[in-house]
């Protein structure tokens, strides 16, 4: 019923509850401190209209009186907490008020013994069942003794207290409403409380349901500790946690640490013990073997709980299931493991830097090659390690990295530790992050300055071989120019004075002799210098000082029928310096060069070859000149009158190796050679670089 | 052929005198009548040709009507006064016969490459010389029509 309702919400408004009720006196205050409290009004009350009721009011007076400071005092008891104590006294001063009031108006005919049915029914809230029997046998026994008494005649005889049988009526009725008024509260309460109770039932059915399905979707079970019992609770979810079949095994401690790892045993259980002595926030992470064998990673985390003593009372904690966020750990450690091993091995330089050249990373392989400590290198700029003139180029290639072309190769010097130049191959990487923006740039570089080296050594090689080639290629051509030259000169005049033999002409004979012989000799001297000079392009012999003054003198003795014949004067100045080289080919050099000069004096009437020295631009080497005052030189065919075989004037006997060979030796040497001549008629000078000894120490 | 007729001029430039003088002999005894002016060397030709000093006189300069050249030649090669001749449109029609000992590839393909109208290497037997440049009379000396300047 809605009105029933709204009354006893109104009721348990004015007495709120306080629950939950731990025992029995709790609940019993709950219900007897608005009974009481009801009661002591109405004993008020009564106290004040007994005197209209009673034609002999005193002795109603004095009850109602006494009963409306014992309901009010058991009221305050009970409130107190003292129920029992209350109960005990309200109903032993009612039952005795009863009896009095009884044996003075009319014994068991009193209206007065009816109100042993409250004696009954505040005893039996207060005290229970066996409070409500006892009081009805003690009541019961007082009737009796009410109606022994007046069998005996020992009641007083004005028995008659009532004037009317309406007043009579009133006072029943009275009995009747006090009676449903208790009935009343106590059923007010009791739904009250029921109602209450059911809905934290609910409640708290809910906040399990919420917690079991938490603890479902986290693969997490829940356990409770208890100090004092020393027991521990786990919660369902603990089971399909240690693979525990619930049916088969219960899960105890005992159980639960026999699933443990045993490698992770004393870790456990040294954590346990530090969080109890410590009282502290229990976490470990520890393994748990699957009866299938499977390794389970497990995290136990517990909150301990304290008295107002802070003594500790017990733990709260879970235990998780994380072996998903393990497995993705120690892969990513045994990668980061493998990079690591990587790239400090690998037999490259590794760095990572900022987009103006400051350092975030570099790898032991960089910090060996520029013999810098990691701390130094950290936040320093790698530009500083390339040479100034190179920077700008290089940061131009790295400018071209972008996240649509994030690599990029490219080589470039570095300032080398020991002041040298080297040489890096680098390839750069721009790296980004999830969203493609960039953040700095991972370089992976290896030396390469001994293959540039060598690149350059083979350039060098290659230039020469080309050099060679080409050599060759003139020597095969004129060879078989020159060799046949004169062969066919020997083999036709032959035939000629054959002929002329045969006609008896011998007119001509003498001459084309002289022209078989002629060529024969040149065929010889042009054996006799190419052998000369594949000798010169081959190996020197061990070089010695020597001094120049005494070697031109040799060279010259050598080529002095030729200087006599055309009476060339040689100006050797004193003191000329050492020079350090082969003697032998050296000389050839000097020989040639004089027996040139001396060739060419053309018709100059006193031919003169003077011959200086001076210290070269070319540190360590001594330059000589050859001066004569011959026909000289057109500067046009300067350089071809060291090629082989070049002969610029035909009347003059010679083979057109001399000047090659002298060439050939001198650069064999490291020197050079090179001729000057203002023209026709003007003299030519014969300029050579030749080494001196070493400084003797 | 009546003696009345000019002889062919030829240009002989050939630095070896020895050559010189074999070819000329060879030639002389060729029936057709010739004359033979030899240079030495590729400027002397140059010069000649171009009426330069010292050959200035057209009576006893008179231009050829065929050159033969070898190519190893001091101051300058023979290819290069080849060359020389057949990018002068004074010249051009000219023919040049290369008579040289280098069988070298490099020479033939230049020589052939600057337009020489034959390529002919000297046999070191005398008798195939003496064949060959009796047959280089008949074709270029009787056979061959040459542009009468």
């Amino acid at each position: 019923m809605n009105s029933d309702h709204l009354l006893t919400d109104f009721f348990t408004h004015i007495f709120p509850l306080e629950t939950p009720f731990a025992n029995r006196q709790q609940y019993g205050a709950v219900i007897l401190w608005p009974i009481f409290s009801t009661l002591a009004l109405i004993a008020g009350l009564f106290s004040i209209v007994s005197p209209f009721l009673y034609a002999q009011p005193a002795i109603p007076l004095l009850a109602s009186a006494v009963m409306t400071i014992t309901f009010t005092g058991g009221a305050w008891m009970v409130r107190r907490g003292a129920v029992y104590t209350g109960t005990g006294l309200v109903c032993g001063v009612l039952w005795f008020v009863i009896t009095v009031t009884a044996l003075f108006s009319g014994g068991v005919r009193s209206s007065a013994v009816l109100h042993y049915v409250l004696v009954v029914l505040l005893t039996g809230i207060g005290f229970g069942r066996y409070g409500a029997s006892g009081a009805a046998l003690v009541s019961s026994a007082t009737m009796l003794g009410l109606w022994l008494l007046e069998l005996t005649g020992w009641l007083p005889q004005t028995t008659q207290l009532l004037e009317t049988s309406l007043v009579y009526t009133i006072l029943i009725s009275v009995i009747l409403l006090l009676t449903g008024i208790i009935i009343f509260i106590v059923d007010a309460q009791l739904s009250a409380a029921l109602r209450q109770s059911r809905q934290e039932a609910t409640e708290r059915k809910r906040a399990e349901q919420w917690l079991r399905q938490a603890l479902l979707a986290a693969r997490a079970g829940a356990w409770e500790w208890d100090a004092q019992a020393r027991t521990i609770r786990w919660s369902p979810e603990n089971y399909p946690l240690l693979a525990i079949e619930p049916t088969r095994e219960k899960l105890t401690f005992r159980t639960w640490l026999a699933r443990i790892h045993p490698d992770d045993q004393a870790t456990v259980r040294a954590a346990v013990d530090r969080a109890i002595s410590n009282i502290q926030e229990l976490t470990v992470d520890f393994r748990v073997i699957l009866p299938d064998g499977t390794i389970r990673w497990l995290r136990g985390i517990g909150q301990p709980v304290v008295d107002a003593q802070g003594v500790l009372q017990g733990m709260y904690g879970l235990q998780i299931d994380i072996t998903a966020q393990k497995t993705i750990e120690t892969e990513l450690q045994r990668s980061q493991l493998y990079y690591r091993g990587l790239v400090e091995d690998m037999p490259a330089l590794i760095c990572r830097f900022l987009a103006d050249g400051t350092l975030t990373f570099v790898n032991d392989r960089y910090c060996q090659t520029f013999q810098r400590s990691r701390e130094e290198l950290i936040g320093f700029n790698f530009y500083e390690l390339i040479p100034p003139e190179r920077r700008a180029q290089v940061a131009a290639d790295i400018r071209q990295l972008t996240p649509e072309q994030p690599t990029m190769e490219h080589e470039h010097e570095v300032l080398q530790p020991d002041g040298t130049i080297g040489w890096q191959h680098w390839i750069n990487r721009l790296l980004l992050d999830d969203n493609g923006v960039p953040i700095e740039y991972q370089a992976l570089g290896i030396d390469v300055t001994e293959r540039k080296k060598a690149e350059i050594e083979r350039e060098r090689l290659l230039n020469e071989l080309t050099a060679r080639n080409t050599e060759l290629e003139q020597f095969a051509y004129t060879v078989s120019h020159d060799l046949k030259s004169p062969l066919i000169t020997i083999k036709g005049f032959a035939s000629y004075i054959q002929r002329d033999l045969e006609a008896g002409n011998l007119e001509r004979i003498p001459a084309d002799l002289q022209r078989i012989i002629a060529a024969a000799d040149r065929m010889y001297q042009l054996l006799e210098d190419l052998l000369n000079l594949s000798r010169a392009g081959r190996k020197l012999s061990q070089p010695s000082r020597i001094g120049l003054g005494l070697l031109i003198s040799e060279a010259a003795a050598s080529v002095s029928s030729r200087l006599a014949e055309r009476n060339v004067y040689l100006n050797l100045p004193p003191n000329l310096p050492e020079i350090y080289g082969d003697r032998t080919r050296l000389r050839e050099v000097f020989q040639n060069l004089i027996d040139n000069a001396a060739k060419f004096m053309g018709d100059q009437p006193s031919p003169q070859i003077w011959i200086e020295a001076r210290p070269a631009d070319q540190p360590g080497f001594v330059l000589v000149s050859v001066r004569d005052n011959g026909i000289g030189i057109e500067p046009r065919h300067a350089q071809r009158i060291f090629g082989l075989f070049e002969r610029l004037n035909m009347q003059i006997e010679g083979t057109g190796i001399g000047l090659a060979l002298a060439r050939r030796i001198v650069e064999a040497h490291g020197g050079k050679i090179w001729v000057e001549s203002e023209g026709l008629g003007k003299g030519a000078t014969f300029y050579l670089t030749l080494p001196q000894p070493p400084v003797s120490e | 052929m009546s003696g009345s007729i000019d002889p062919v001029v030829i240009l002989l430039v050939e630095d070896n005198p020895d050559h010189t003088e074999l070819i000329t002999r060879v030639l002389n005894d060729h029936r057709i009548p010739n004359r033979i002016i030899h240079v030495a060397d590729g400027e002397a030709a140059l010069h000649y040709l171009r009426r330069q000093a010292p050959y200035t006189d057209p009576e006893t300069n008179p231009s050829p009507h065929i050159v033969l050249l070898d190519l190893q030649l001091p101051r300058l090669g023979g290819l290069e006064v080849l060359q020389a001749i057949k990018t002068d449109p004074t010249f051009r029609h000219l023919p040049v016969v290369i008579v040289t000992t280098s069988r070298m590839e490099s020479d033939i393909r230049l020589a052939y490459q600057f337009h020489a109208n034959s390529y002919l290497v000297k046999p070191v037997d005398f008798e195939q010389f003496i064949r060959m440049m009796n047959d280089l009379g008949d074709y270029w000396l009787e056979w061959n029509q040459v542009l009468h300047a």
